[in-house]
């Protein structure tokens, strides 16, 4: 069960990876970025997961006798990580923006001034 | 055309590289323990008698968080009491980040209102510009000000409904998730990201105009720096009381032992978010572009 | 050897890491919200702010370095239970607090080079904010003991450089540097985060010393892919060999204290990551396969950044390369898995941050005053800025290698440990990495000439006949960072002792980091093994004294060829028109081989002539005009291609870390 979620973080990974490699558009590098992002979320989140447990928190009218809780530290983990992945997101729109404005396109292959 | 083959080819092979290898980790990451083995952990018991229970068995730092949780920190969500409590220095890198984002956005963003004393340029090889052309930027629209001359496109009557209708409902239960992030699923950071998308209901239903009037971009920039300030200054009193860092000793042993951080945090990402978001919605300037077309 | 003391150091000492890291950031703060109007104390600020982190470090340095003293706090009093660290602790031992002077000392500098030089910009209270908050990120990224504390620090300093790298938007190509490090860059901070999902999966716990304690008996295919991606992530932060171009890109267009502080910290920082995890988690740096990985990887970055740097006709990207190419000689000398390999690397890590901070900021001073860094149209500036030339001289100096300065002494120590490793293990490669080590030196120095000639000598052209020098508050820096570079090239043996002894003894005694956390004797129980302790003697001439008279005296000679070569061996001509003086001229040089050297020897000729930068070495850079221009077309600028590269690095090391681990 558990082993689906972990394929399946690798090929978003797998995938933002290769969004940002091909694509020509900006904003879909931007997007491949996140993806990426996503993916790595998704691992961490994953990583903390047991079969049958609930959630971490002592809600005492729904807890019974058996039942037992996930990993609480992946979870908080994967909260910081969500920050993060929007702060970055938020930083790489807003060079975008005005890479628009000066260059007057969004292709990468012709915001290609600094090379040699 | 061959280097462009050759280039598909690596990637290709790279990624598979990586599918795989990420496999093989998957499959032995499945295979063996998982993190936190809580099966053997009778939750209930442990609710009722905390100080009972030893965790010398413990298979994890997860074990001994949830083992002594109730008994060093007293709330219940015991994410929360690892953001705020056990880890609550990585909590305080990630506000960090926020207001670096917020900086660095707001560095890139900015509009000169003069040029540049110096242009600079790079090497002059295989650009048109010159120093001569140096781009001159279009008027500054100050925030608060209405735009001049013309009028702003009126949303549909739907989405003015609809936002004034649920712009308190977004503001309340923002604040909700804040407050109760020790008893239930939630906590500064998802409560304070909820209570930020007021912004976005407003600027869908009354445009940047509205943005401008409802909100003020640098008094929220202020006080979010000073909420940061003051979060600091909460984990630095504990140094004076004799204990560590990062030290939630104001209501120590009670149920909000990590309150104060918590409603901080709430504060510092709505303020921050709100901010973020006027930035990249000012420098976008779509009423502008309306304007234009309307006339 | 100095003995590791083990317990907890009491006092006030015990705080001083944090309030070092604090410091920085409350800094930040209070810029942003105070020092939108009033310079002075937006200046005074960042000034409190990083003179009170530079100097808490260096108060940190007696207990820890000298005495032995592994200082470990934990953030909230959260003490380890049993064997499980559950808060998050700050460890500064010797090799943290070696980078954290470095952190620090480059912090502190540059923050007095940009109070001039960031005067006329627009927003200055972003920058100090974003400066601080950089600056605060690395020294927590150096201090700490946890490994998701380090990815959230790693995300700070990230986030705040590409800022920064952006912050003069009309600046040509700023906005793409920018864009170009971030992007790239995301793919080292996502390959960080994996590993470290993997390893909190496979043994439960984030922190360094615990991880320390439990990876030696944990070995897998899994740990070994988060060997991969974590060495990948800290190698993209101190950007090796495929993700150089970033570099290029960032350093030319960020400010030159930016770019201080890009070449000279954020780099290390990468290899503190590195060290971290090759001696301390998994003390796998004396396998065979991880040493000749990691030494080949760096060798191959310096030659390749060496050879670029001879294409470029911009300053700061030059001096970017040549960055870069300084890291793989650090690389290499930490890969080779021996205590002098360490000590010789750290060396040339600290040596690089003064040296490269000084290119640089005479860069930014030669762009403050001229505007422009296009080597094809800078010339004649050393009679103008003569104090800036001299500054430049040195650290020019230093680079390439000559005595007395650090330079010499760190790249001296690299090839001996170089050269006794191959001896000692047989492996050819290690030859080629002496080899590749060599040629880059001499390279390096022929670079430098060709910048030195085109920037600063010749004749002075005729749009910078009014240029000034720089202000003296921008000089300071550049003084003292000059000092700094004299003064560790005349007594490496006492930089030896304090520093660099007591920070490689601390990287090789993973068992010391271990105790200090848990406890002594839990290493020993989990069989790791103490560090052997073997210090070497230098080979060769290691007088620096001599060295400076021989450099002096073979300076007098060489000026005094010069100066008699311009004279008419002794024989003055008076002749009163210019017809008459035309033959005399023409009869004294009558016995030489050929006219095209008098302007060699007589100094400047009525016909101005200007060689430019990029043509100094035009023979040599047409003889291998196929290797540059495939070279040339490999730097494509693309942002696809360089994530390509870096895609393909990740894939690499992944398969070689799991086949061969």
């Amino acid at each position: 069960m558990i082993l689906i979620n972990y394929i399946a973080a690798f090929a978003l990974i797998a995938l933002g990876f290769y969004c940002m490699a091909v694509k020509k558009n900006l904003i879909k590098i931007c997007i491949g970025m996140g993806i990426a992002d996503y993916g790595a979320n998704l691992l961490i989140v994953s990583v903390g997961f047991h079969d049958g447990g609930t959630a971490p928190i002592f809600t005492i009218g729904e807890l019974t006798r058996a039942s037992f809780f996930v990993d609480p530290v992946p979870q908080a983990l994967t909260l910081t990580s969500i920050v993060i992945g929007a702060c970055t997101t938020a930083m790489t729109l807003s060079l975008i923006i005005r890479l628009k404005e000066k260059y007057g396109t969004l292709n990468s292959d012709e915001i290609r001034r600094l090379r040699g | 055309m061959n280097r462009k083959k050759i280039s598909s080819l690596v990637l290709a092979a790279s990624l598979a590289v990586i599918l795989i290898c990420g496999a093989a980790s998957a499959v032995q990451m499945a295979l063996g323990a998982p993190t936190y083995d809580g099966s053997g952990t009778d939750v209930t018991a442990l609710y009722e008698h905390p100080e009972s229970y030893d965790n010398s068995a413990a298979d994890g730092v997860a074990a001994v968080m949830v083992n002594e949780n109730m008994e060093k920190t007293a709330a219940k969500n015991v994410v929360y009491s690892v953001v705020f409590n056990y880890r609550g220095y990585d909590t305080l890198g990630e506000s960090f980040i926020l207001i670096g984002a917020i900086a660095g956005t707001m560095a890139i963003l900015r509009r000169e209102k003069r040029a540049p004393k110096q242009v600079v340029d790079y090497a002059g090889r295989g650009f048109g510009e010159t120093a001569a052309q140096a781009k001159t930027d279009p008027p500054v629209v100050s925030a608060g000000a209405a735009p001049e001359g013309g009028r702003y496109r009126r949303r549909p009557l739907i989405m003015r409904c609809g936002c004034d209708f649920l712009l308190p409902l977004a503001a309340v239960y923002g604040w909700y998730i804040v407050l109760h992030g020790a008893i239930s699923p939630g906590g500064g950071f998802q409560g304070g990201v909820l209570a930020a998308g007021t912004v976005l209901l407003v600027y869908l239903a009354y445009g940047l105009t509205g943005v401008r009037r409802v909100f003020h971009g640098g008094f929220l920039h202020a006080s979010e720096t000073l909420a940061e300030i003051l979060y600091v200054f909460i984990a630095l009193m504990g140094i004076f009381e004799g204990v560590n860092f990062c030290f939630n000793f104001v209501l120590s042993g009670t149920e909000e032992t990590a309150m104060l951080m918590n409603d901080a945090v709430g504060y510092h990402v709505m303020a921050g978010i709100c901010c973020l978001l006027i930035l990249m919605l000012e420098a976008l300037n779509t009423d502008r572009a309306e304007e234009q077309q309307t006339e | 050897m100095m003995e590791m003391i083990y317990g907890q150091i009491g006092g006030a000492v015990a705080h001083f890491p944090i309030f070092a890291v604090i410091s920085l950031f409350l800094g930040a703060f209070l810029t942003a919200l105070v020092g939108k109007r009033r310079a002075l104390l937006r200046r005074g600020i960042v000034f409190v702010s990083s003179l009170v982190s530079l100097v808490l470090v260096i108060l940190m340095i007696p207990p820890v370095m000298s005495e032995g003293w592994i200082i470990t706090y934990w953030m909230g009093g959260w003490e380890p239970v049993g064997q499980w660290a559950i808060g998050i602790g700050l460890e500064a031992d010797a090799l943290s607090l070696f980078f954290a002077l470095i952190v620090t000392a480059a912090v502190f500098t540059a923050a007095l080079y940009s109070f001039p030089y960031m005067a006329q910009d627009s927003q200055p209270e972003n920058y100090y904010t974003l400066y601080l908050m950089l600056a605060g990120s690395l020294l927590g990224l150096v201090l700490s003991g946890d490994l998701f504390n380090i990815f959230v620090m790693i995300e700070i300093m990230t986030m705040t450089a590409v800022a920064l790298t952006a912050f003069r938007v009309d600046y040509d190509g700023a906005l793409e540097g920018a864009i170009k490090y971030m992007i790239v860059g995301s793919i080292g901070s996502s390959a960080v985060l994996v590993g470290i999902a993997i390893l909190y999966s496979q043994l439960h716990t984030l922190n360094l010393a615990q991880l320390a304690l439990r990876l030696p008996e944990a070995n897998s295919p899994a740990t070994a892919a988060a060997f991969a991606f974590l060495f990948v992530g800290f190698g993209s932060k101190a950007f090796l060999f495929p993700f150089h171009p970033l570099a290029a890109d960032a350093h030319a267009v960020a400010p030159a204290s930016i770019s201080m502080i890009i070449s000279g910290v954020i780099t290390k920082c990468g290899v503190y990551g590195i060290i971290r995890l090759c001696y301390v988690l998994w003390q796998n740096m004396s396998l065979p396969a991880v040493s000749t990985a990691v030494t080949l990887i760096g060798a191959v970055s310096c030659f390749i950044c060496v050879t670029m740097a001879f294409n470029q006709h911009n300053f700061k990207r030059l001096l970017a390369f040549h960055s870069i190419s300084q890291i793989g000689y650090v690389i290499a000398a930490v890969g080779l898995g021996s205590f002098f390999g360490l000590e010789a690397g750290l060396f040339h890590a600290m040596n690089h941050t003064i040296f490269k901070g000084l290119l640089f900021l005479a860069a930014g001073a030669v762009q403050h005053a001229a505007g422009t860094l296009d080597l094809d149209r800078l010339g004649g500036l050393a009679r103008k800025m003569p104090r800036t030339f001299l500054l430049f001289l040195i650290g020019a100096a230093a680079i390439s290698g000559l005595p007395p300065f650090n330079g010499f002494a760190s790249k001296w120590m690299i090839y001996q440990s170089v050269f006794e490793k191959a001896e000692e293990s047989g492996n050819p490669v290690f030859i080629l990495v002496l080899v590749l080590c060599l040629l880059s030196s001499v390279l390096t120095l022929a670079s430098f000439v060709k910048v030195t000639q085109s920037v600063f000598f010749g004749p002075c052209r005729p749009e910078y006949a009014e240029l000034r020098d720089v202000s003296a508050a921008m000089r300071v820096p550049m003084w003292i960072l000059a000092t700094l570079c004299v003064i560790t090239g005349l007594f490496p043996g006492a930089v030896r002792n304090i520093l660099l002894a007591p920070a490689a003894a601390a990287a090789g005694n993973p068992a010391a980091y271990i105790d200090a956390v848990f406890g002594v004797g839990t290493a020993a129980g989990a069989h790791i093994p103490e560090a052997a302790k073997a210090s070497e003697t230098l080979i060769g001439c290691w007088e620096p004294l001599s060295w400076l008279w021989l450099l002096l005296t073979v300076t007098c000679a060489v000026c005094f060829v010069m100066v008699l070569g311009g004279r008419p061996f002794g024989r003055t001509v008076q002749a009163d028109d210019a017809e008459e003086r035309r033959q005399a001229s023409e009869k004294l040089f009558a016995g030489l081989p050929d006219p095209k050297y008098e302007s060699f020897f007589s100094g400047e000729k009525a016909e101005f002539s200007h060689v430019g930068g990029s043509d100094l070495f035009w023979g040599f850079k047409y003889s291998l005009r196929r290797y540059f221009s495939y070279m040339r077309r490999w730097h494509s600028g693309n942002v696809n291609d360089y994530t390509r590269y870096g895609i393909a690095a990740l894939a690499f090391m992944l398969a070689f870390a799991v086949l061969c681990l």
